[in-house]
Formats: C-alpha cells, structure tokens, sequence
C-alpha cells in the first residue's frame, strides 16, 4: 500500500516506458527592461543561454534520473531505445546534450576516448514554426484568436483591475509600459535570474510583493491554456503523442526526452487537469512511467530539487490504466491538429 | 603575436593576410554500412553492434581529432571561448552527423576558464541546429523536388550516361545476381560498393564472387556516381545552389561588417554534399570522399576580399581552385563565378513547387483535351441518334425486336 501513496516512487521493476519532459536549466535572462541597472551586464554564454549552473543542473538531473531508474535505463546508449528531442532554443539543445551526459557515460565498449568520459548522442528538433509538440509555437489561427479573447475575458479583466496599483508602479519604476499579466512575467524573470545571479535587484523592487508578482507570472502561463479548445491544441499535441508512443506494440524506444520550456510544462499539467498555478523552476520536470504496457504514473518534480508529486489524472483512478488515461483526456487529444486550428 | 605566427605556418600559404571569415563543411566519421544487400553474409545486426548506418567510436575519434586540427589550425582566429556570436554550427537530421558534430566541437571547444562547469568533464554543450530531412531545401537536400528530378533523369538518357548503363550491362545483372539487391544504376552500385568497402576496412572477409569486381571493376563507376547529383550547371542550381548562397551570404556580411556576422560557420553533412561542392566549383576528381573529409573555406582580406578554398581529405590539405578563378579568388569574381547556379531557398522552393504546378497543369490540359473530346463525342452521338429518331419516327412498330420475338 505504502508503494501506491502519493510521492512514493514505486518500484522500477515492471516499466516499460518512460517518458522526461523537462525545463531546461538556469539560463541568462532572455530580455531586459529600459531602467534595468544591470542592462550593461555581459552574461558569459550570451543573453538567454544556458549558465555554468544550467548545465550543472542539468547533469545532475541526468545522474538522478540515471540513479532512479538505473534498472530500466538501459546502461548503454542505443539510438533504437533513446529518442531525444528538443526544443529550437539553444538552452534547450545545451540541456539536452549535458542531461545526455550525466545520464549516458560511456561504458565499456562505448568509451572512445578514455581521457573524456562523455560520449556524443544526437539531440532532433524541428525548426520553431512547425514545432507544435514541445516549444509549442507552430501557427494555430484559430487558437491566436481564443488567445486574444482571453485578455479581455471577466477573470483577466478583473485581475488587471486588481493589480492595478501594482502595473502603475512598475511602469513607473522600469521605465516601460507594464499592463498586463505577460508583461509582469517577462519582468519577474529578468528580475529572478538577475538576483540568483547576485545583482542587487534595484531599490523599488523592495517597496513591491515579489510573491504578487510571481503569482501574476503563474497565472500569465496558465493564460495560454485557457480554455479546452487551447489546452487540445497545446497540451493535448504533446500527450496525444505520449499516449501514441505507449500505444505502439514495439519494444524500442524505452525512453523519449523532451527538452522544453516551462510554457511546454505548465500547457501539459493543465492539459491534464492540474489545478494549482505553476512556475516550473529550472530543471523542472515532467514524467510519464508506464508499467506492464498498460499503467501509467505521473510524477512532476517542481525544479531540479523537489520531491515529486504525484499528479493524479481525473476520472482515471490508481492504478490508472492507459485505456482510462485516453479515455479521461479524450477531449483533449486533437484528431487532425491543422484541420481544427483552421489553417 | 606568437600564435598569429604559427597559424600563417600552419595554413602553409605564403600570404598570411587577415583572415575575417570561416566556412566548413565535413563529412561524418566512420560508419556501419546503412543497409546491408539481400545475400549479406554479414547483414545480422549483430555484426553491427552500434547499428546500421550509426557512427562507431572509431567516427567519433576522427572527428574529436578533426576538431582538435582545427582549433590548431584557427587557435589565433578562433576564440577558445565557446559564444554563438562568433560561432553556428548546423548538420543534417541524421545520427551520425549530428554525432559527428558533437564529437568535433568536443575537440575544438574544451572548455577553458569561465566555461568550465564540470572539473572533471572536459566538455561543455554545445547546440547544433539541423531541420527534418525532407524539409531541408539547404543541406541534406532530401527535400523533393520534381524538376531537379526531371533533370537528372534527362542526365542518364544522355549518349554519354546512356552508353554506360550498356556498358555495364552485364556488371549491374552480377552484381545483381550476386548480391539479391537490384542494381541497375551508377547509384545503387555505388551503395553496394559502399557496403563492400566498410565491410572490407572492418575486416571482414568479402564473399567469394567479389573478387573479380570488388574494388577494382566496380570502383571507377561508385567513383563517377558522385559526380551526377551536380554534373551540369542546371542540376548544381537546384541542388548545391541554397548552400552556395547561404555561404556567399556570410561572407558578404563579412565584408560588410555586419553587426552580428560571425567568424565561424559550420556544415556536418555526408559525402555527397562534399562531391557536390566540389563539383559545383568545378573542382571534383571523382572519388568517394572519405570519412570526416572537411572543405574549408576561407575569406581574407588584404587590399581586397578574397577566398581559399581547402580540401582535407586525409591528413593532406590540398589547395583547390574554383574552376575559372585563381587559388586566391576574388571574392567579387567567386560572386560572379557562382551567379549562374547561387539562389536562394525561397526561389528553390518556388521553383520546384512550380514545376510541380506545370506538372499538373500538363495533366489539366491533356484531362481537359479528353473531356473536351468526349463531351463533344456525346454531344455528336446525341445529335446523330435524334435525326435518325425523326427519321424512324414514323415506322416505331417495325422496328421492335421484341415484337418479332414474340
């Protein structure tokens, strides 16, 4: 009984499948803002690209994955058994390959240079455009419509109202136009990394919750997943190709990788029914175990240190099967994904 | 100062001018055969422990050791320091490029100082970019292409082609006979010379029927296979034509001193794309090009924008010369040389999807021509068969055969 509670990993056994979507690791902030003291920082890899720590971080989630499943995880790298694929962005490509290389040293036969205890595995991705799987961005009209409903929906409406006082300090203080849950977020990050990364956040920062800012963060993340319709087009893309996957009668592939974004995280945890509002940290992550080919387990691991937590799936009870996963999520899973976007 | 010294060494050339700009393209290292023929005797996947068509360790090493000779050969140019403002790499969507490119900048990026984020990991991530196979209109140029492929049927219906194919008549049925596989062109002999050759270079003993054909007969012609994907100005458009663009593009920004061109541009791809390049410069002895094979071009600058071109094909780097232009091309003139076949990828797409158009707008015009002349059929048969009705209109009864029957 213990072995089914919550946040219990269950013995590794009688896996079949698994599937690891992850955030990728600490990355230089991606933009700035007009009154940003540190706007003539030079981050070592270059604006939005993955730090020393990133690729730490991400190496250690290799080693732990590795730790965690080291009785299914084959111990050595095959191309047939591992599919990796990624997003276009190039922290997402770095983590890849760096995951790949706490997950994957070379052993025996596969040590080719015995001075480099790394061994090369290819990381797939399509370009940015046609991706709708992972960094989720390929064109859906009629979804870009819904989205633009959702800004002037009641709920966004009246957290903008609500936040009002907020949004004025903040145009105020960086300078730049700041009405809106999107642009609170892209701020918060900046603000986010550039403190980790020990600059001291400029002086009004201290006269503003940065919790209230981190929720409006959250909440401008879930805003892309808004409605069912949205959350079929997004979310729906990926777990439609999860459950495919676990589907097919072949042995090969054992593990699929996904390289991704926390947009790629929160659009799938929505997708499937997740409440609460999410700000996936670095190295978050998302993953699907299936057992005797017909059991599936979630477990979502907030950032590269939390505990996980199980994440149940509505109307599919534990054990829940996968006929029943597809069952619960059916509404979700897109028949003919360019048919319904109305391209 | 010291290493600008020994990169002009190096580089062996008596100018050592300022070098502004890089342009590589490589083929992947040491491979498994991509598919074995029917009668194999080496064609279980156990002979192939990494694979068909998969880098082996043997790959890696030749290109870990290839981006190592360029770090040597590029260390006073270069920065050692990893940043995609200076550096973009892109391969094929294949395993054993993108591999191979892993490998290589394993060799030319170890990370120094501020890069290191694993003492004891001499290794740092590095992103490679790459799009699907039959999407990539600029490197792997798997993406279709009908008037290409018209051209190049055309090609082997030339005397020249067509007198190959019945000269080699009785070789394509041996080798067919032999191998079960179908082998009926330059092309799919020269897949089965390959399989013969990583066969032969792992050691393991080629079946008795080869000896008579493997290498020497079947060599001269996998040799000229390469040379037919670019054999004329028409082909070389549509098939190394984006590429050439897109180098003459960054050399141009180069030049220009755009904000954010940068030094350094690398191509992991195969040994067609090698020929091919080659041959588009009119500078191809036919051969298969070797595993991790490397041309390398180089835009310097002393009263003018010139270009190098190198061609690494063992150990040896040999000069090549753009057929038509000096070693020490003019940049100006290699424009000007390559006018005929450069164009870019929106006009390649444009191009082949229109000759997709023509296609089907020839079987519009046949299928409308057919229509037309059944609909006129039925209209004159119409016609015919109503005057005779008012002609016979009168003795109806007569004409029943039921009638008689009855």
């Amino acid at each position: 009984m213990l072995i089914a509670s919550v946040g219990i990993i269950p013995t590794n056994s009688t896996l079949t499948q698994l599937h690891i979507v992850f955030r990728h690791g600490e990355r230089a902030p991606t933009e700035t803002y007009k009154n940003d003291p540190h706007i003539n920082v030079t981050w070592s890899g270059g604006w939005g690209q993955l730090t020393n720590r990133g690729k730490l971080e991400m190496y250690l989630l290799g080693l732990k994955m590795r730790q965690l499943y080291h009785d299914f995880i084959p111990k050595y790298y095959f191309p047939d058994e591992v599919k990796v694929m990624s997003s276009y962005a190039d922290r997402c490509l770095m983590s890849a390959q760096a995951l790949l290389a706490g997950l994957f040293p070379p052993r025996d036969d596969q040590v080719w240079n015995k001075d480099l205890l790394w061994q090369p595995i290819p990381v797939h991705y399509v370009p940015r455009s046609q991706d709708n799987l992972i960094a989720m961005k390929a064109k859906c009209k009629k979804y870009d419509e819904e989205f633009a409903d959702v800004f002037h929906s009641e709920a966004i409406k009246k957290i903008d109202e609500e936040n009002k006082e907020l949004y004025d300090y903040l145009t105020k203080n960086t300078g730049q136009k700041m009405d809106s849950v999107g642009k609170v977020e892209l701020l918060y990050n900046t603000l986010e990394i550039e403190r980790l990364h020990n600059l001291t956040p400029p002086s009004w920062t201290q006269n503003v919750s940065w919790e209230q800012m981190r929720k409006l963060a959250a909440r401008s993340l879930e805003t892309f997943t808004e409605t069912n319709f949205m959350k079929r087009m997004k979310g729906g893309v990926f777990l439609s190709k999860v459950i495919t996957d676990m589907e097919t009668d072949k042995k090969s592939p054992l593990l699929f990788l996904y390289a991704a974004h926390d947009l790629t995280l929160v659009n799938i945890l929505k997708t499937l029914g997740y409440k609460t509002m999410l700000k996936p940290g670095f190295g978050a992550s998302l993953v699907f175990e299936l057992r005797n080919n017909s059991q599936i387990t979630l477990l979502y691991r907030d950032d590269i240190k939390s505990d996980p937590e199980r994440i149940a799936v509505e109307s599919c009870n534990t054990p829940c099967l996968l006929s029943g996963f597809k069952t619960a999520l059916k509404e979700f899973l897109p028949s003919n994904w360019k048919l319904e976007c109305n391209q | 100062m010291v290493r600008l010294v020994l990169v002009c060494v190096l580089i062996s050339v008596s100018l050592c001018d300022d070098l502004i700009s890089v342009v590589v393209i490589y083929r992947h290292g040491d491979r498994t055969p991509i598919q074995p023929y029917p009668r194999d005797p080496y064609r279980n996947a156990s002979f192939w422990p990494v694979g068909f068509g998969q880098l082996t360790n043997l790959g890696k090493q030749q290109h870990f050791r290839l981006g190592q000779w360029l770090r040597q050969r590029y260390g006073g140019f270069l920065s050692p320091h990893y940043s995609e403002k200076d550096f973009s790499i892109r391969s094929t969507d294949v395993d054993r490029t993108l591999m191979s490119a892993e490998a290589n900048l394993a060799g030319l990026y170890p990370p120094k100082a501020d890069q290191v984020w694993d003492p004891a990991l001499p290794w740092q991530p590095i992103p490679i970019h790459t799009t699907p196979e039959l999407e990539d209109n600029l490197l792997s140029m798997k993406k279709n292409c009908p008037k290409y492929n018209s051209l190049l049927t055309q090609l082997f219906k030339t005397e020249f082609f067509a007198n190959i194919s019945r000269q080699n008549r009785d070789l394509y049925a041996y080798l067919s006979k032999n191998s079960g596989a179908n082998i009926t062109s330059l092309e799919t002999l020269e897949y089965l010379y390959n399989t013969l050759y990583i066969e032969s270079l792992n050691k393991f003993v080629l079946p008795q029927w080869t000896s008579g054909v493997y290498p020497e007969k079947m060599a001269p012609w996998a040799h000229l296979s390469f040379a037919t994907q670019c054999y004329n100005r028409d082909l070389a458009r549509l098939k190394t034509g984006p590429l050439f663009n897109e180098i003459i593009e960054h050399f141009r920004n180069a030049t220009k001193k755009i904000e954010n061109f940068r030094k350094f541009l690398v191509f992991s791809a195969h040994d067609v794309t090698i020929a091919n390049v080659l041959n588009t410069m009119g500078a191809f002895e036919y051969h298969c090009p070797p595993y991790a094979s490397t041309i390398m071009f180089e835009l310097r600058r002393n009263s003018s924008f010139y270009l190098n071109v190198f061609y690494k094909n063992s150990s040896q780097v040999q000069k090549i010369t753009p057929k038509g232009c000096d070693f020490n091309c003019d940049f100006d003139e290699f424009i000007a040389l390559l006018k005929p076949i450069v164009i870019t990828r929106k006009q390649w797409d444009l191009e082949c999807q229109l000759s997709n158009f023509e296609r089907y707008n020839h079987i519009f015009v046949y299928s409308s021509i057919a229509i037309g002349f059944l609909v006129f059929t039925l209209v004159l048969w119409v016609i015919i068969a109503w005057f005779k009705h008012l002609k016979n209109s009168g003795n109806d009864y007569t004409r029943l055969a039921i009638d008689e029957v009855a």
